[in-house]
């Protein structure tokens, strides 16, 4: 029963995380990332996995046709092309060029193929494995 | 219906005995099992990604005999070229029956096998790559291969596992594009003879597979869609001749090709297919052979991350 209560609770918690303003605050850094090898869902997913060991990275457009990822981090957050194309090495796929801007309000993130990035920040493993996951 | 000293086995009373002798004669060592439903693929899986693959094959052949098998299999990311899988099999077979005979039948825990696979060429464009990549490891033997009924041991479709730790190894290699796909592989399962039960022969299998997306045609010029894709793909396999007890028998080796249809839907966290297989060629020493009529699959494949460290709580 407390297993169940504990679950449920960290569901809500995850749903509560993720369903935020679909905006980044002004100030914030866009990055966006030009893939090589990457031809499906799963692909993209291999990338995302790294993404979420990013620190600030907080959202992600993934665009099978233009082979390409764009990257919202948060504002203060360290990004370089080469932190990128580590993620994209780190995914098992050769990385390509990546250009950085700066963002300029508003930022929306509402178009086809936004995605929030998770970091769970739970001490438990198993929550962190949930919130990541579910 | 008597029972078997080993929990795994039900077997038929004195009218199943002569059931017994005449598939015993017959495929003493042959699985029709088929393709682990696990075609080996060369694509890559990122650090510390989890990737688990459920399956549910079926498989129907003469003369009576039905099984399915669940496998599941898990391959984890280890660094970027390097990944491991494991994959864990159960299994259900059944052989003979009819009005007023029992059918012999076994329900157990086949033998996993634990590979490593690891990319030696990578060739990544926009929107497509080629990759090859060996893989080695073993087969070990938790499945029993010396099920027995009064006295005798049961035919290979009935046994489980091989009874012995076995070498794996082979290669893969992949061609994929936002459009189409090519892969292939060939792997060799070396069975050691085992002193007790049955050993089924080495095996050598090589497969092929094309793909093309259905939907959509046209990709949307932003987002992920899902896809939709058909696959056809050839399974060869040669077997060598089984041993019982360490005597090989001449009429047990083999060679089958069979020829599958599957359809799939992708997402960026699973994969679900489902697919039927056809018999090309069943080449059997034994006229007396069990011989595969029809088999259909479903599966389901999802893709988990795995949380390296505790991110901080920024102050925002």
């Amino acid at each position: 029963m407390r297993l169940c209560v504990w679950l449920v609770a960290v569901a809500v918690v995850g749903t509560a995380l993720t369903a935020g303003t679909k905006q980044t605050a002004a100030g914030g850094t866009r990055a966006v990332a030009k893939l090589n090898g990457v031809f499906s869902p799963r692909g993209f997913f291999n990338i995302i996995v790294r993404l979420n060991q990013m620190e600030g990275a907080e959202w992600a457009k993934l665009d099978l046709k233009k082979s390409q990822i764009t990257v919202d981090f948060a504002p203060g957050a360290e990004v370089t092309p080469e932190s990128l194309q580590q993620a994209e090495r780190q995914a098992g796929y050769k990385p390509g060029p990546v250009t950085i801007e700066r963002l300029t309000p508003p930022v929306d993130h509402s178009a086809p193929g936004w995605k929030r990035l998770k970091h769970p920040r739970t001490k438990n493993p198993v929550a962190r494995w949930i919130e990541l996951n579910f | 219906m008597e029972r078997c000293p080993n929990r795994q086995l039900a077997i038929p009373g004195n009218r199943g005995l002569a059931l017994c002798a005449a598939v015993l004669a017959a495929a003493l060592s042959r699985s029709v099992e088929g393709s682990p439903a696990t075609f080996v693929t060369a694509l890559p899986v990122a650090t510390g990604q989890l990737l688990v693959r459920f399956n549910f094959q079926t498989t129907f052949s003469t003369p009576e005999f039905f099984g399915f098998q669940t496998p599941v299999t898990i391959a984890y990311g280890v660094i970027p070229h390097l990944a491991l899988f494991v994959n864990l099999n159960q299994s259900y077979q059944s052989l003979g029956g009819g009005p007023d005979v029992a059918p012999l039948s076994s329900w157990a825990a086949r033998d996993p096998v634990v590979y490593v696979r690891y990319t030696v060429l990578k060739i990544d464009r926009t929107q497509a790559t080629f990759r090859i990549t060996p893989l080695g490891g073993v087969f070990l033997p938790a499945g029993e291969n010396a099920l027995q009924a009064q006295g005798a041991y049961l035919p290979g479709a009935l046994q489980t596992g091989s009874g012995t730790v076995d070498p794996y190894f082979g290669i893969a290699l992949s061609y994929n594009s936002d459009a189409f796909g090519v892969a292939a592989d060939a792997t060799y399962r070396l069975n050691p003879v085992s002193r007790a039960g049955i050993s089924p022969g080495s095996e050598l299998r090589s497969d092929a597979q094309v793909e093309t997306r259905l939907y959509p045609r046209k990709l949307p010029e932003e987002g992920m869609p899902g896809l939709i894709d058909v696959s056809l793909e050839a399974n060869y396999t040669q077997d060598a001749a089984s041993f019982a007890d360490g005597v090989r028998n001449a009429l047990s080796s083999g060679r089958t090709l069979k020829q599958d249809l599957v359809l799939e839907y992708s997402t960026l966290r699973w994969q679900i297919g489902i697919g039927g297989r056809w018999p090309l060629l069943q080449s059997f020493d034994s006229p007396t052979a069990l011989r595969e009529r029809f088999s259909a699959f479903v599966f389901y494949e999802y893709y988990f991350a795995v949380p390296h460290r505790r991110h901080r709580r920024r102050d925002s």
